[in-house]
């Protein structure tokens, strides 16, 4: 019986994890620059590889696998961002093109929403 | 101002130090990798330890090359607390899968794309809590964070709503309160760009 469950739980996090990361593939083609799909392709995909890890660290339960892939999921949660942030910093850097939304371009919004206003 | 000239601010300041760290570092680390390679293959023949020593010492001329990467901040000494440390991952996650959904509804009917790029000051209390912050706000989908100079954070947003959550600055608080007792105010100087050339 709760092997059932527990297997029941890691099917559902492992589906789970891979129908978030096929989103984040579909947004590589749908969104239009670089800098939007790259919150699509890596950011999303971040979010569905943890939870396939752990959906898989379920599966195993208690054992030295499933301390391993813990110990992956925070090695991927440390790692990506930075690989990310080094990418886009990259693109910004070479001077690749911000893309805007086509609309919003008359509307000069620029509210300095922040709560101080000194420096 | 112009997000062109911002852009070129930022882009030409480089002030990363290239020295190498001090060797009692270097074998400690490896020391540290050499004990997680033996707990992971959980093999302890000559085979194995071998390419575990030459893998480590690799990752040891690496790093050696890359130069420090001053984590050290020598103003103020870091001090850890667990408990809001774990609350804060704990909400982390939280925010890390509210976001997803924002980000796949923005995939699933692109019109909600409005991207922006944010700048803000957020002063925080150690270097540690920088890159803390850093990492929060790329992991949670919908930001970016595209550079860090000093305490200015510029952050490329894909839509309305994560723009909204970052400029409330909770995050920014709650990463301060990791890491001092009374932060100083956690957003300053919030600015939205959402074209080329805004005033």
């Amino acid at each position: 019986m709760m092997e059932s469950i527990q297997n029941g739980v890691a099917v559902i996090l492992v589906v789970t994890g891979l129908i978030t990361m096929l989103i984040g593939s579909i947004g590589i083609i749908r969104l239009p620059d670089f800098y939007t799909r790259t919150h699509a392709a890596s950011k999303v995909d971040t979010v569905g590889i943890i939870i396939l890890l752990f959906g898989l660290a379920v599966f195993e339960g208690w054992t030295l696998n499933a301390g391993k892939l813990v110990l992956a999921i925070v090695f991927v949660a440390l790692t990506n961002p930075v690989a990310i942030h080094i990418l886009a910093r990259a693109a910004l850097r070479f001077g690749l093109r911000i893309w805007w939304k086509p609309d919003s371009s008359h509307l000069q919004e620029d509210a300095a929403k922040g709560k101080g206003e000194s420096a | 101002m112009n997000v062109t000239l911002l852009m070129h601010e930022i882009s030409t300041t480089d002030n990363r130090s290239h020295a190498s760290p001090p060797w009692s570092r270097t074998l400690f680390q490896g020391g540290i990798l050499l004990l997680v390679w033996l707990l992971f293959s959980g093999k302890f023949d000559a085979f194995h330890i071998g390419t575990g020593v030459a893998a480590v010492l690799f990752v040891m001329w690496l790093d050696r090359r890359l130069g420090s990467a001053c984590l050290d901040d020598a103003r103020v000494p870091l001090k850890l607390r667990p408990l809001r440390l774990a609350a804060y991952l704990g909400w982390l996650m939280w925010q890390m899968i509210l976001s997803s959904i924002e980000v796949a509804r923005v995939i699933f009917s692109p019109e909600r794309a409005n991207p922006a790029l944010i700048t803000f000051r957020s002063p925080q209390p150690h270097v540690v809590a920088k890159v803390v912050l850093g990492n929060s706000i790329t992991l949670t989908p919908g930001t970016l964070t595209l550079d860090i100079e000093g305490d200015r954070y510029l952050v490329h947003s894909l839509s309305e709503a994560s723009t909204n959550s970052l400029v409330e600055g909770t995050m920014q608080r709650k990463v301060a309160r990791l890491f001092s007792e009374d932060p100083a105010e956690p957003v300053r100087e919030a600015t939205i760009f959402r074209s080329r050339f805004t005033l």
